[in-house]
């Protein structure tokens, strides 16, 4: 015969496992809901930018007040959060919390193969400001004497390939080299004290080594290897329902590539006092890199070919055919076409 | 009796396992009709492919051996310092007020923190990687022992004074045995701890393991491997923390 005890103990336990299902469930339709709440179409109150340190366009745009210019009257802000590497991107602008984001072309592809719901609608950037930097001490004096030797550079990030070329060219593969991944930040540190002999990293972090050490020196740049197409992608919910913002946010970022062509060191101060760089940092890659946002044909075959090495070299589970993952209505609606 | 013996166990394992299963369903339902976001959590489809590819290539093999071995060095390191300094403390009264505000501050330190700390220090090779799991292993183990040493009976300290035992005796007889159930339930954390620290430590520059494992899916938004990565994680853990508990029971057996 069950005493009291033992039946409130047994309500106690039905109740719990009840109550835990049904939290479950109820937190799971939330975030259903709540992202359907986000693409309402009411007025959009914030733009949420990714960007990253090198990604100068955003930085100059908010420094020149062009966006406030261009939204003020709708009462919208563009709010730009800093990310260190274009993945976490790609994750915020799949979840929902970032409409716009500027970042690299390899993580770029890598969600667009995940199913990532977003668009490429222009470019920030144009360069071959990436380069190979070795410890003078090391002995290395070409790609083929890299063999042996501590090779790092950030997995998954748009420099990746160019560091794969770079063994290739040597006659190397991974195996080797000792193969290192390591944050941009990290590579500062470990190549300045000596913890790595060679590494193939971007600015500004490559203007930074150089300046803070006379011990490391550049073997190569990646002219002739690899150019560099910067993308600007936005989430696909936020193009259905902004369209005329979109375009109003891409001519804003061209207004102030314009302004730059005109001041150049102005725009080099104006970039560096927004995201919080040295002026000899920012100076280097600005003046190398092509800051219009249209996409010229060359350019897209610039990111094809970006894809297709980035798949020949294992960073990309698939192949992709980029172009018809890009967009260019948004930028043609505000008037923003190739010279 | 080995009747409602073995009833009992099937309740308390099915009562263990309701919640996973209703976790499995909503996940596995939820990738079939779209109401989960599969850009962010893999479905069940992309993770068997990712196992299956994984396991066949060996890499998944490499990388949990790896860890594992990594936890096991990191785990002895920091758990040897952490019973010894941890015993000091326990045993001798200066050492205790010596090390009171030292413990008080460091042991709040995320490990994570620490990262570019020891970079600095101890470069990228494997040191900086085993101080970091050592650290998650050290404070368990640590906080463990000097509670055991702590919670000796006075009375029975008193008895054994009375009966004119000697020092070491005392040690060996009395505060020891007192205070092996609480080391050991600082062991059983401390190498929970590590586990849990091998996936930060891995972020140092490994090209292997776990948690370089993660570090990697994220960088190339591989949600199919961040997932099977977190579950080799959970799944391992359980596993060492069975069997510590195990080893505890026949350790200790007076507990039970």
């Amino acid at each position: 015969m069950r005493t009291g005890e033992d039946k409130f103990r047994k309500r106690l336990k039905k109740a719990g496992v009840f109550a835990a299902v049904t939290a479950l469930l109820v937190s799971s339709s939330l975030t259903v809901q709540a992202k359907e709440q986000d693409t309402a179409g009411e007025e959009k109150t914030t733009i949420h930018v990714a960007v990253q340190k090198s990604t100068y366009s955003p930085y100059l745009t908010k420094a020149l007040g062009y966006f406030d210019d261009a939204f003020s009257t709708e009462g919208t802000t563009v709010e730009l959060t800093e990310f260190s590497q274009g993945a976490p991107m790609v994750e915020a602008v799949n979840s929902g919390d970032i409409d716009v984001a500027f970042l690299g072309d390899v993580p770029t592809f890598a969600g667009l193969i995940n199913g990532g719901e977003y668009t490429i609608i222009g470019k920030y950037s144009e360069d071959t400001a990436k380069a190979l930097l070795v410890r003078k001490d090391a002995d290395i004096k070409s790609f083929e004497d890299l063999k042996g030797h501590t090779y790092a550079t950030a997995f998954g990030s748009n420099v990746q390939p160019l560091a794969e070329i770079y063994l290739e060219k040597g006659g190397l593969t991974d195996a080797d080299v000792q193969y290192t991944n390591l944050s941009f930040g990290d590579i500062n540190t470990s190549i300045v004290n000596g913890d790595i002999d060679a590494a193939v990293t971007n600015e500004p972090n490559i203007s930074k080594i150089l300046s803070t050490t006379d011990d490391v020196e550049v073997l190569a740049t990646a002219d002739g290897y690899k150019t560099f197409v910067g993308p600007i992608i936005a989430g696909n919910d936020f193009l259905k329902n902004y369209p005329e913002t979109t375009s109003e946010f891409l001519s804003a970022i061209q207004k102030a590539a314009d302004w730059s062509k005109e001041n150049k060191e102005e725009a080099v101060e104006k970039i560096a006092g927004e995201a919080g760089l040295e002026t000899t940092d920012v100076k280097t890659l600005f003046e190398q890199q092509d800051n219009n946002t249209y996409l010229t044909d060359e350019q897209i075959q610039g990111l094809q070919q970006g894809a297709d090495d980035a798949y020949k070299y294992g960073l990309l589970k698939s192949e992709i055919s980029v172009k018809d993952y890009i967009d260019t209505s948004y930028l043609e609606a505000a008037g923003i076409t190739a010279e | 009796m080995k009747k409602y013996g073995v009833l009992n166990r099937l309740e308390t394992i099915s009562s263990a396992m309701f919640i996973p299963v209703i976790i499995i369903v909503w996940w596995w339902y939820g990738a079939k009709n779209g109401t989960l976001n599969t850009n962010l959590i893999a479905g069940p489809d992309e993770l068997k492919k990712c196992f299956t590819d994984m396991w066949q290539d060996g890499s998944l093999q490499r990388y949990l051996l790896a860890s594992t071995g990594r936890v096991l060095k990191g785990f002895a390191i920091g758990s040897s310092l952490g019973f010894i300094v941890g015993t000091l403390d326990g045993l001798l009264p200066p050492v205790r007020k010596l090390l009171a505000a030292v413990i008080g501050i460091l042991r709040p330190i995320p490990p994570i923190s620490l990262i570019p700390f020891l970079i600095l220090w101890m470069g990228i090779g494997e040191s900086s990687k085993l101080t970091i799991i050592a650290i998650g292993a050290f404070w368990a183990v640590l906080l463990n022992t000097i509670q055991g040493f702590q919670e000796t009976d006075p009375k029975l300290l008193e008895l054994a004074k009375a009966f004119g035992k000697s020092k070491i005796e005392i040690l060996f007889r009395i505060i020891l045995p007192s205070a092996i159930p609480s080391v050991f339930t600082g062991l059983r954390l401390g190498i929970s701890h590590a586990w849990t620290a091998v996936v930060t430590a891995e972020m140092i520059a490994a090209s292997s393991g776990v948690g370089y494992m993660i570090q990697i899916a994220r960088e190339l938004v591989r949600p199919d491997m961040l997932l099977l990565g977190i579950i080799c994680i959970a799944c391992i853990g359980l596993i060492i923390d069975l069997v510590m508990t195990l080893i505890l029971k026949k350790i200790v057996y007076w507990r039970a």
